[in-house]
């Protein structure tokens, strides 16, 4: 039987079907992307990256020094052709629509491109089909909206509307091709280098082998053995090899300074982890991000891409096809490290998958070509009838718009952002009193710590292009950024705590806190809270940091380089637009036929009705037992009774995630109180753990057990910014009708004493301006620094970790907030230098001492960061020194602080035992106060039996505690013999206030004012310091 | 261009530029004659080149029209550390004050006059014994500086802290208390600041020891115990750095039972266990136990079981399960709480039982 249209398959009609084909596509790509780019573009992870790129071009074209990220790095590590084109566009438009014009014209790039790759292997309509394919691409949207990729998808956008160039330069000849194709290439690489090099193995060797298979089919031999079979090629190879020699030479021009940035300062960092580089079969949710939803439908297709692989002249493609499929499958087959060896590592692996689902496009507008007008569409029609053909077709359009609109709105479904910060707040507060004379530093922002970055010239020591890293503090560490610190744990929080505390290296004064789970690492790092802005975001300030120098250290790049980067890129991009618009009035909009392609072609006579339908019968029946089969094992696994263990576990996770409601649930219902009676007893319960702590553990191990009841010891390990700390627990599990429950904790049911407590408090206010006038820093407005003294400072060495030990007293009548730095000597030489961390005494009163220790920890060497692969403080390499610490000296200064001294915690029925060689510390936290104590630390500074400081630490109440209230505190200590003293630091070695002349060094008498300790434990004595955070408990 | 122009003019007409006299400093030159350049006013000892030769010629600064004062430390210890104060000097034209100026200083309002060097006057002192807050400037005739100000703080090293006896002994439990020190000063008098901190420990007989901050407010520190956990005899001593009060016995009274411990067992089949309730805890105080009060309990069973079961009181009472069914019965159970220790022996099941009572401590 012959359809009406075959005639038209070759004919220009089909040209006609496929112009406007693709013009529908180009119409539903302004008005599906283009319309949602203006919401999406927000809450994509990158998309903010490009904008900061694109607003330096646009405030220094020709100087790629950026010194707002990582201290400065040089933007030539970026390409930097589509972050121009934002930049040129910023003339003209805000920041974010330029960044949606230009990814949109990327997108419309990309379709036409598809459209002109597909023309290579199949016929026109079937090419317009497969540009449709592409605007409802799950993996563009992905793309697109999710991920923010402009580089990716405006160099392939150029990459495949250069690809009809090579191809004829090797079909036929002719020096404008090949002019074309080094434009192409030239300004593909300007947009993304990466695209240019994986593209010449991924879509032009397939495309070299199809143009050598249509010189075959233009010059025919007789016999294969004729001289001809061979040298027939010869020109076209040629042709072939001295493109490859001009595209390689123009990816090396056009981005010489990347390169050169590469070779001379190579990325010597530890790799980022990349969820496309896992096992999706363990990690299923990335699974479904980097393999599943790009994928889509498509998926079900690739049966029908191995076919024509294997039965058509497509196989270089299909080829194609198959290796980015398998390389995209990460860490779930060990074939990609194998394939990729050493840049597996660095490579993400989700661009394969991309690059897979643009190069399927052709086979997949050739089957819905054959679908709807071809054979297999006649056929389905003949077995299943004209309905179940229009069901199946309409529903594979159905399926690829819902999964693409769904990958479009996943951010809007399922966070993955924070809510919208307005920067403006606080640009204004960084441009006000010269604040932007240091750096900043922001928490909880997401990806939009970039867009606030493009908003001002003040600097950050973080960034959100990890490539750029150069600090060791970060880049030693598998930590992308510190902004996100709390999602990869423990070598997060390790890299965060380093610039924290040493905040004055980094001339680190500001932080903008989004999520208050910081605020304890802040608080007790020394941190003072200001205020919360208008879009409530937080300022923390560190007091004390000297500011920037005016002249700040710059990676000298040379000048010429700085010229090539401002002129080439932009160069080689207008000169593709205009090739690109010259062909296409040239070709007069593509009505002109001019390719020499042999397209693969449909096929003829295909029918058995009866046979497709029972084939189509017994597959939906399989399907339908299948489906049966894992719903039935799947009800029944969710229905299967929890054993004490897992009833422990899920409800401990339930309170976790704030899911009360399933929480109560798991409490024994005969003796669980009402939900609001529990609830209340939650709220109560807030502190450290409950409010700032994320459960990362539960060991779970049996005290007793009967036939119904268990009694367990739980261990619960709580990641808090503080530290990993480990919550001991007490819990009966009691079993009804074969169910386990848990019998509800409660409360100590203590009472305020007082309804009404009166307090006569000291409060200070120290100005910062006296008088409504502008300047910042008048002589006369400025207060003296507090007198402190640092008394019995030692060197000593625990499980060898060096640390520098003492007290520090305030000796003043203002209270103070103190900074204290030790530099590390060896032979006279200074090793290194650090400053305190939460064992500080960073806020005394006058009249107040705490001991402080000052850690020196060893920034691991890249081998062992490689050993590792994160920051772990339980695993801790000494670090490297040209000679052993023998000494060590002492800075210490302070300014006049009026917050965050709250005084109304005291420790009642303080007991010490030795108890498995540890020092333990118990009692109970009062709070005798009138404000709420969000977290209270106990400074504990341990003497020697000569009566000198030998170790200090510090430990914090678990829980918050309202006045009146109390509760227990535990500390554990190292016994004396763990610590070698190395050296004492004679008053020589202190500076007070930037004087070697200590004020009063013997203001705290050693042994007064401490709690002896007994002498089994090789200490003298232990003095406690009670520093409290009374900030609103976050519940 | 203009610029080019003018010094191509200058070289073609050199004798123009000869007539006069020029001042040469570190600035260049400018015309001797012409008083309306801001550097013909500046003052000192110039040197003239051109016209007539080479020479010099002397400025005099004028009258001092601003006076710069600065003093340091602006805090200062009373009658043991010495002050700083300076003056600087400087006509309409910037000039520094010719030498000898008299500036008349005005600290601890006791006026002294120092002549000027350079344009500046300075003046050392030794801080008042008398704390507070001072003003200080300096004057010549006609001038006066803005003002200054400094505190001078009381010698915290001096002050020997005297905590005193509370009015109330013994101290009932789970109440607050003041603990208070006498007035705080100085070896001069002086009343040391408010927010001073000072540290009070409580050396308990039995129960460990306290530590609680104190505040200095209104010349007296003061700290406020929360008698909780802590019972019985002990001692208070308060700590301002090197210096330590006598130490203060205290007494934190120690409720005694009033009557023994109620117990009733009641039996719960379908878990095979027996939930105890305790209490209520009654005292001679004429109120029951606190809430909140720690109690720990040891069961034995007949078959020699041990449980142990920790809570708290509420209402006066304590529940607490335990894994024993009829079989376990009697059983013994042992309560420790503040009231001191007593052991039970519960025969049956479901029934109100205190036989057997017996006090151990």
């Amino acid at each position: 039987m012959t359809s009406p249209s075959e005639e038209d398959l070759n004919g220009r009609s089909q040209q006609r079907a496929g112009l406007q084909l693709l013009a529908i596509a180009l119409s539903a790509t302004v008005l599906f992307h283009g319309g949602l780019l203006p919401f999406t573009h927000g809450n994509t992870y990158d998309a903010f990256i490009h904008m900061f790129f694109g607003d330096h071009y646009h405030r220094n074209w020709f100087d790629p020094w950026e010194p707002r990220w990582y201290t400065g790095f040089a933007t030539t590590s970026y390409p930097p052709g589509t972050h121009m084109a934002i930049g040129a566009l910023m003339y003209l438009m805000r920041l974010r629509l330029a960044f949606a014009i230009v990814q949109l014209c990327g997108l419309i790039l990309l379709v036409i491109g598809v459209y002109r790759f597909a023309l290579l292997w199949v016929s026109a309509r079937a090419a317009g089909y497969a540009a449709i394919a592409l605007v409802l691409a799950s993996s563009i949207s992905e793309t697109v909206h999710l991920f923010g990729q402009l580089p990716t998808i405006c160099s392939l956008g150029i990459f495949l509307n250069g690809l009809p160039y090579v191809y004829r330069w090797i079909v036929l000849g002719g020096w404008k091709s090949f002019g074309a194709s080094v434009i192409f290439v030239s300004a593909t690489t300007a947009a993304h280098h990466v695209t240019t090099i994986f593209g010449g193995v991924l879509f032009i060797l397939p495309i070299g082998l199809h143009a050598l298979r249509t010189v075959a089919i233009g010059n025919p031999v007789r016999q294969w053995f004729e001289r001809k079979t061979l040298t027939r090629f010869v020109a076209p190879l040629l042709r072939g090899g001295l493109l490859a020699v001009f595209m390689a030479g123009a990816i090396v021009l056009i981005v010489f300074p990347y390169w050169y940035w590469s070779v001379s300062d190579p990325i010597t960092q530890v790799s980022i982890p990349h969820g496309s580089r896992e096992s999706f079969l363990v990690r299923t949710d990335l699974g479904f991000m980097f393999f599943l939803l790009p994928w889509g439908i498509t998926l079900l297709f690739l049966p029908y891409v191995v076919y024509k692989t294997v039965t058509t002249a497509a196989w270089p493609l299909g080829i194609s096809v198959i290796l980015c499929f398998i390389l995209g499958t990460g860490g779930t087959t060990p074939i990609p490290r194998f394939l990729l060896r050493g840049a597996f590592d660095i490579l993400t692996l989700d661009r394969f998958t991309f690059w897979a689902t643009i190069l399927v496009l052709p086979f997949i507008g050739l089957m819905l070509d054959g679908l709807i007008h071809g054979r297999s569409g006649n056929t389905i029609r003949a077995a299943l009838g004209r309905g179940a053909h229009r069901l199946i077709v309409g529903g594979i359009f159905l399926s690829m718009v819902i999964i693409a609109v769904f990958a479009a709105t996943l951010p809007a479904l399922q966070q993955t952002q924070p809510k919208f910060i307005d920067p403006t707040p606080i640009v204004q507060f960084l441009g006000e009193d010269e604040h932007d004379r240091w750096r900043y530093l922001t928490l909880g922002f997401g990806d939009q710590f970039a867009y606030l970055s493009a908003q001002t010239e003040a600097q950050s020591v973080d960034g959100n292009y990890h490539s750029a890293r150069r600090l060791p503090d970060m880049t030693r560490f598998s930590v992308e950024r510190l902004e996100n610190a709390k999602y990869l744990g423990v070598p997060g929080l390790g890299s965060l705590q380093q610039f924290l505390v040493n905040a004055e290296t980094y001339h680190l004064k500001y932080v903008f806190s989004n999520d208050a789970f910081y605020d304890p690492l802040l608080h007790f790092s020394g941190w003072t809270r200001l205020n919360r802005l208008d879009n409530g975001v937080v300022v923390w300030e560190k007091p004390d940091i000297s500011p920037l120098p005016l002249v700040q250290p710059r990676l000298e790049i040379p000048r010429f380089h700085a010229l090539m980067w401002g002129v080439l890129p932009p160069v080689a991009l207008i000169l593709a637009a205009a090739v690109f618009l010259g062909s296409v009035v040239q070709r007069n909009f593509g009505t002109r036929l001019n390719e020499y392609r042999p397209v693969i072609e449909p096929q003829d006579g295909f029918s058995n009705p009866r046979r497709v339908r029972i084939l189509v019968i017994v597959l939906a029946l399989a399907a339908l037992a299948a489906a049966a089969f894992v719903s039935v094992l799947t009800v029944r696994r969710v229905n299967e009774p929890l054993n004490a263990e897992q009833v422990i576990e899920r409800y401990f996770k339930h309170l976790d995630f704030r899911r009360y409601r399933e929480a109560y649930a798991l409490l024994d219902p005969q003796t669980r109180p009402t939900f609001d009676a529990i609830m209340f007893g939650w709220r109560w319960r807030g502190g450290l753990l409950s409010s700032y702590g994320k459960l990362e553990a539960i060991q779970i191990e049996p005290v007793q057990q009967s036939d119904h009841f268990a009694d367990w010891e739980l261990h619960l390990d709580w990641l808090t910014s503080l530290s990993l700390l480990t919550e001991e627990k007490n819990v009966r599990t009691v079993e009804r009708d074969g169910q386990w429950f848990i019998v509800p904790m409660e409360l100590r049911p203590v009472q305020s004493p007082l309804r009404l407590l009166r307090d006569p408090v000291v409060d200070w206010n120290v100005a910062g301006r006296r008088q409504p006038r502008a300047e910042t820093n008048l002589h006369r407005d400025r207060l003296d620094r507090p007198r402190i003294a640092v008394d019995g400072a030692r060197l000593v060495r625990r499980n060898g970790r060096y640390a520098v030990v003492g007290l520090i007293a305030n000796t003043d009548a203002d209270p103070a907030s103190i900074s204290i730095f030790s530099s590390l000597k060896g032979q006279g030489e200074d090793l290194a230098m650090r400053a305190a961390g939460q064992v500080n005494g960073s806020r005394l009163l006058p009249g107040e001492s705490a001991g402080f220790r000052i850690d020196f920890e060893g920034v691991l060497s890249l081998t062992n960061a490689e050993a590792t692969k994160q920051f772990d403080p339980t695993r801790f390499i000494p670090p490297e020194f040209s000679h052993p610490p023998d000494a060590a000296a002492i800075e210490a200064r302070a300014l006049v602080n009026g917050r965050d001294l709250y005084r109304g915690i005291a420790l009642n029925a303080v007991r010490t035992s030795l108890e498995n060689g540890v020092l333990h510390v118990s009692g109970q936290a009062v709070n005798t106060g009138t404000e709420t104590a969000t977290i209270v630390s106990v400074n504990a500074l341990l003497y020697d039996l000569d009566n000198r400081p030998v170790w200090a630490d510090v430990g914090f109440v678990e829980t918050n505690i309202y006045p009146g209230q109390s509760a227990p505190f535990s500390l554990e200590l190292p016994l004396r013999d763990e610590i070698d003293v190395i050296a004492s630091i004679e008053s020589d070695q202190i500076t007070t206030n930037g004087s070697g002349m200590q004020s009063s060094s013997s203001f705290q008498a050693a042994g007064l004012g401490t709690l002896p300790l007994p002498p089994a434990t090789g200490y003298g004595a232990i003095r406690l310091n009670l520093s409290t955070m009374t900030y609103d408990p976050l519940f | 261009m203009r610029t080019f122009l003018a010094a191509l003019a200058l070289a073609l007409l050199p004798s123009s530029g000869l007539a006069d006299d020029f001042v040469a400093d570190a600035f260049g030159l400018y015309p001797a004659g012409n008083p309306a350049g801001e550097r013909a006013l500046w003052s000192g000892q110039t040197e003239l080149v051109g016209g007539n030769g080479n020479g010099s010629q002397s400025i005099a600064p004028q009258e001092p029209e601003t006076i710069l004062f600065f003093l340091g430390p602006k805090s200062l210890v009373a009658g043991k550390d010495t002050g700083h104060a300076v003056a600087i000097a400087i006509d309409r034209n910037g000039n520094l004050a010719e030498d000898n100026t008299a500036m008349r200083f005005v600290l601890n309002a006791e006026p002294s006059t120092t002549l000027t060097q350079h344009g500046i006057a300075g003046h050392q002192f030794l801080a008042s014994t008398r704390t507070g807050l001072f003003f200080a400037g300096a004057a010549t005739p006609g001038r006066q500086s803005g003002r200054a100000e400094f505190t001078v703080v009381t010698d915290l090293t001096s002050v020997m802290p005297s905590l005193k006896q509370p009015d109330e002994t013994p101290l009932l439990p789970e109440r607050f208390h003041d603990l208070v020190t006498a007035n705080l000063t100085d070896d001069f008098g002086n009343t040391v600041e408010d927010g001073i901190g000072l540290q009070i420990l409580i050396t308990h007989q039995d129960t460990g020891t306290t530590v609680l901050p104190a505040i200095v407010r209104d010349g007296h520190a003061s700290a406020r115990l929360l008698t909780r956990d802590i019972e019985g005899p002990g001692t208070a001593i308060a700590y301002l750095g090197a210096s330590a009060s006598a130490s203060v016995p205290l007494d934190i009274a120690k409720l005694q039972p009033a009557a023994p411990v109620n117990l009733v067992a009641e039996l719960l089949p379908e878990i095979g266990s027996t939930r105890v309730t305790f209490g209520p805890f009654l005292t001679d105080a004429g109120f029951m136990l606190s809430d909140g009060a720690q109690v720990s309990i040891s069961l034995s069973t007949a078959q020699s079981s041990q449980f142990s079961a920790f809570g708290w009181v509420r209402d006066g009472l304590l529940d607490a399960t335990f894994p024993v069914d009829e079989t376990g019965y009697p059983f013994t159970v042992t309560i420790r709480s503040s009231l001191g220790e007593s052991r039970h022996t519960i025969v049956a099941p479901n029934s109100i039982t205190e036989p057997d009572f017996e006090v151990i401590e």
